[in-house]
């Protein structure tokens, strides 16, 4: 027991005079262990997050341009021009079936090409399946007309008919002596149901779709002038003659 | 003389020596300190001032404007997907006006057509003359056309005949659109 007390005893004298010798070092040795503690729970977490806020400034500054952006194109966006625009698309490519727009569309061909148009079948087709002819993801309505005409003027009217409602697709013609037949898919397509996100960066449109908007209202301004009755009436006297409505280049 | 008598102990080098070694343990200490207080208040000074808040709220403020455009944004979008699908359908359908009118430009004057027919993919046509002269050129014309494959492809003669009442030849031709 008595050993065992000093043995303890001369263990603590070590421990005294090794703290003594150290003590000076303590508050040192203190400082470095906080700083490396400061650094690795408090610097490097602090920079870490500087680098995701960066990181994710960056990401808002390009949505606040974006937003900039499309305000300053909405801001200065004629929006008499737009809406008159988008009538003459919405004529050219219906959302639904516009059969006095096609009776319109083929009437101001007839007239400016001098064609003279007979009888002529509308089928709708199935409202629920796809198309079986002509471009699959566009619904359509289809007409079998009779045209009184050479080829060279069932050809032309073609090509008004063409200019006059882009959004169709003549897959039959047929022509022998001073008649025809001619079957004309009438494209359709409904408006886009998603919900318009304020903050999607606008889409501009090319100087080719620009050009395309051009030619349809120009289009569509002279063609609404001849309108086909919508009552069928037994005469069929000529049309109104081609010289009258001016000529028109189509890119089609 | 006495090599015992020396003025500079061995104990006061070791002191100096451990002082020394101590006054730089302080430095090191004192400098990592400043070092990470430096770092830490700039790293503070950084994420402090970074100018998010203010770019979320000028988003806000910019999302109320163009909120109040809105209708010219539905407009915009709808003519946009009109164009799209305008443009598509005229890429996608079949114009096959370019190519009759490429084969209608062949035909000699002193010939007439007497019928034409399309149908996706095929063209069948029908002309007469009274020449056999011209008919020949056509039909060269046609398999110059047909050889260069732009046009026209496959090309058939269904027939030549005299119409005897007309007193004229009638060629029927079909051939394979591109």
């Amino acid at each position: 027991m008595e050993t065992d007390k000093k043995k303890f005893n001369l263990e603590f004298n070590n421990l005294l005079i090794l703290y003594r010798h150290y003590k000076d070092y303590f508050l040192p040795f203190g400082i470095i262990v906080v700083c490396i503690l400061v650094v690795l729970w408090v610097v490097i977490p602090q920079f870490q997050q500087y680098l995701n806020l960066q990181q994710q400034l960056k990401t808002e500054m390009q949505k606040l341009d974006v937003l900039k952006n499309n305000y300053n194109f909405l801001s200065n966006l004629d929006s008499t021009k737009s809406d008159a625009d988008f009538s003459s698309l919405a004529l050219a490519l219906p959302s639904g079936k516009d059969f006095a727009g096609i009776m319109n569309s083929v009437s101001y061909a007839s007239a400016k090409t001098g064609v003279t148009v007979g009888d002529f079948e509308f089928s709708v087709g199935s409202l629920s399946n796809g198309n079986t002819e002509g471009i699959s993801a566009y619904p359509s309505i289809k007409i079998d007309l009779n045209l009184i005409s050479n080829t060279q003027g069932i050809i032309q009217f073609i090509q008004e008919l063409y200019k006059t409602a882009p959004a169709s697709e003549v897959t039959n013609i047929k022509t022998g002596g001073n008649s025809g037949s001619i079957t004309i898919l009438f494209y359709y397509k409904q408006f886009p149901q998603q919900v318009v996100d304020d903050s999607a960066p606008i889409t501009l449109l090319s100087a080719k779709d620009t050009e395309l908007i051009q030619t349809v209202s120009a289009w569509n301004n002279s063609s609404n002038q001849v309108l086909m009755p919508l009552i069928p009436s037994l005469t069929s006297g000529e049309s109104t003659p081609a010289a009258s409505l001016g000529n028109g280049s189509s890119p089609f | 003389m006495n090599e015992n008598i020396n003025l500079i102990s061995n104990q006061n080098v070791a002191l100096e020596k451990e002082l020394r070694r101590l006054k730089r343990f302080r430095l090191i200490s004192i400098v990592c300190l400043v070092v990470v207080l430096a770092a830490s208040i700039l790293i503070f000074v950084l994420n402090f001032t970074l100018p998010l808040d203010s770019v979320k709220k000028e988003q806000t403020a910019t999302v109320s404007n163009i909120s109040l455009l809105h209708k010219k944004l539905v407009t915009y979008t709808l003519i946009t997907d009109r164009v799209k699908n305008i443009s598509n359908i005229i890429s996608q359908r079949g114009n096959y006006i370019p190519q009759v009118n490429d084969i209608l430009g062949k035909v000699p004057t002193d010939m007439s057509v007497d019928g034409l027919g399309i149908d996706p993919g095929k063209i069948t046509i029908s002309i007469s003359s009274i020449s056999l002269i011209s008919i020949n050129k056509f039909i060269d014309d046609m398999v110059s056309l047909g050889t260069q494959g732009k046009v026209i492809k496959d090309i058939v003669i269904q027939g030549l005949s005299l119409d005897v009442a007309n007193n004229k030849y009638v060629l029927n031709m079909k051939a394979s659109l591109p």
